[in-house]
């Protein structure tokens, strides 16, 4: 599908609204594990939509938010990084409208699971720190749990609004 | 055909562009930073605004997901029943930020301490364990880099960025922190190191053969002009000891004295001391009386 602006304008709005929930609502709500990774769930939602290439473009640029917006400070490039190889994967999914089967909630859940390895792992590469391996593991089955609920809900929106987004303006 | 070649190379421009970010990052090139403060001038203030609007309903979510801790209950419990003897029309939320705070500058004015108050108003992601925190306070209020952040239990972090209206506090928990500590009934220094989890960092002692036990308390050991880390402030209770005495390798864990979950009301400790206050506030907290009559 190609981009034009009503559809890059959207793109930046629901990855801006997705990080926004993630680090002042989500991860203030005390849920058990892992913070939900919405801004994970809507990347994979766009480049479900979009396609291999532009999704993998929008999985750096989100990950460049995640990276430098407070209240980040770990290395910049890791989870653009990330984000980029996990939207190039999701790319080749192809998404059906109405509610997401089993197929498509399983490989979001999928990888969101590789996202949390591949984020200890960098950050253990390229930063300092010491890692909890031992919490690893619950950290990634919630986490896993937690994308595949947001899956049902914003798969079929983001989807939706980004059809819409090209009808409206006569593109198609 | 031709999308898939272009798709990979695509994916694999980015990832070049990836690796350079992380080189200029490492290298703590100032484009990086630069770009940085810039983003936290812009994002700060939308993240302040969602967590003062949706402050009441994460806090209920809070007390429903601690529900069956039964110290936390107890303590929502002791407050509400605080908040409804004193003035039933102040809610709890307030409430609870009103003792938290007079907590905080109770400790401060006991130690000597000039403190600015701030609110948490974004956590990290758990996902990545970054165990840092954004407070409402930055470089307009007096802060700078570097200064030790308070609650009324203890020693919470230091800050590490500063934006305008934003800071960036790297907790005591996290795994790159490290602070000085010193045992609060033997004298005896060592290093508390965070593991990045929430409830947890780890001890070691300069002498492998001081006596140290479970319950025991440990205070920061303090840095000139209270900065990185002010002295004097619990850091935390010894909760179980791995290795024996003499092993060099000995090491204590430590439960935070501060509750890392639930940090809310803050201070931000501005001007030290004229001398240092070793373990004044430890000992404020352990008998209530003596921060009563500062």
């Amino acid at each position: 599908m190609r981009m034009n602006l009503p559809r890059v304008l959207l793109i930046i709005a629901s990855v801006f609204t997705a990080f926004i929930l993630q680090s002042c609502v989500l991860s203030r709500l005390g849920l058990p594990g892992a913070t939900p990774n919405l801004v994970l769930v809507v990347v994979i939602a766009i480049a479900m939509a979009a396609g291999p290439g532009s999704g993998a473009i929008v999985g750096f640029s989100a990950g460049v938010l995640v990276d430098i917006a407070p209240p980040a400070t770990g290395s910049l490039g890791q989870s653009a990084a990330v984000f980029a190889v996990a939207a190039y994967i999701a790319g080749h999914v192809q998404l059906e409208r109405g509610l997401p089967d089993l197929r498509v909630v399983g490989t979001v859940a999928a990888l969101s699971a590789g996202v949390t390895v591949a984020l200890v792992v960098s950050d253990s590469l390229v930063g300092s720190g010491q890692f909890p391996w031992s919490a690893l593991p619950s950290s990634m089955l919630s986490g896993a749990v937690y994308a595949g609920l947001l899956s049902l809900i914003f798969l079929p929106a983001i989807s939706g609004l980004y059809r819409g987004a090209i009808e409206e303006t006569g593109f198609a | 055909m031709r999308d898939a070649i272009r798709a990979r190379a695509v994916l694999g421009l980015l990832l070049l562009a990836s690796i350079t970010l992380v080189l200029l990052d490492v290298r703590g090139s100032g484009a990086v930073s630069g770009v940085r403060g810039l983003t936290a001038a812009v994002v700060g203030p939308v993240e302040q605004a969602v967590t003062a609007l949706t402050a009441p309903f994460t806090a209920m979510s809070r007390s429903a997901m601690s529900f069956g801790d039964k110290a936390v209950r107890e303590q929502e419990a002791a407050n509400q029943l605080n908040s409804l003897a004193s003035n039933p029309g102040v809610s709890t939320q307030v409430a609870r930020q009103a003792a938290e705070l007079e907590q905080v500058l109770k400790v401060a004015g006991v130690a000597g301490y000039q403190v600015i108050p701030a609110r948490v108003v974004a956590y990290g992601s758990g996902q990545s364990f970054s165990g840092e925190v954004t407070i409402d306070a930055g470089s307009r209020d007096g802060l700078a880099t570097d200064m030790s952040v308070v609650t009324g239990d203890g020693l919470v972090g230091r800050i590490v960025a500063v934006a305008p209206s934003t800071s960036v506090v790297q907790l005591i928990t996290n795994g790159e922190s490290v602070v000085g500590a010193r045992m609060l009934d033997s004298g005896q220094a060592g290093a508390l190191s965070g593991v990045g989890q929430a409830g947890q960092a780890v001890l070691r002692l300069l002498d492998p053969t001081a006596a140290i036990k479970e319950g025991d308390k440990v205070v920061s050991f303090g840095s000139p002009n209270a900065r990185p880390y002010a002295g004097g402030l619990p850091l935390g209770t010894v909760t179980s000891i791995r290795g024996d005495a003499g092993q060099a390798d000995r090491e204590a864990l430590i439960t935070p004295a501060a509750s890392m979950t639930a940090l809310d009301v803050v201070g931000v400790v501005v001007v030290a001391p004229r001398t240092q206050p070793r373990t004044a506030t430890a000992s404020a907290q352990a008998s209530p009386s003596l921060g009563a009559t500062p």
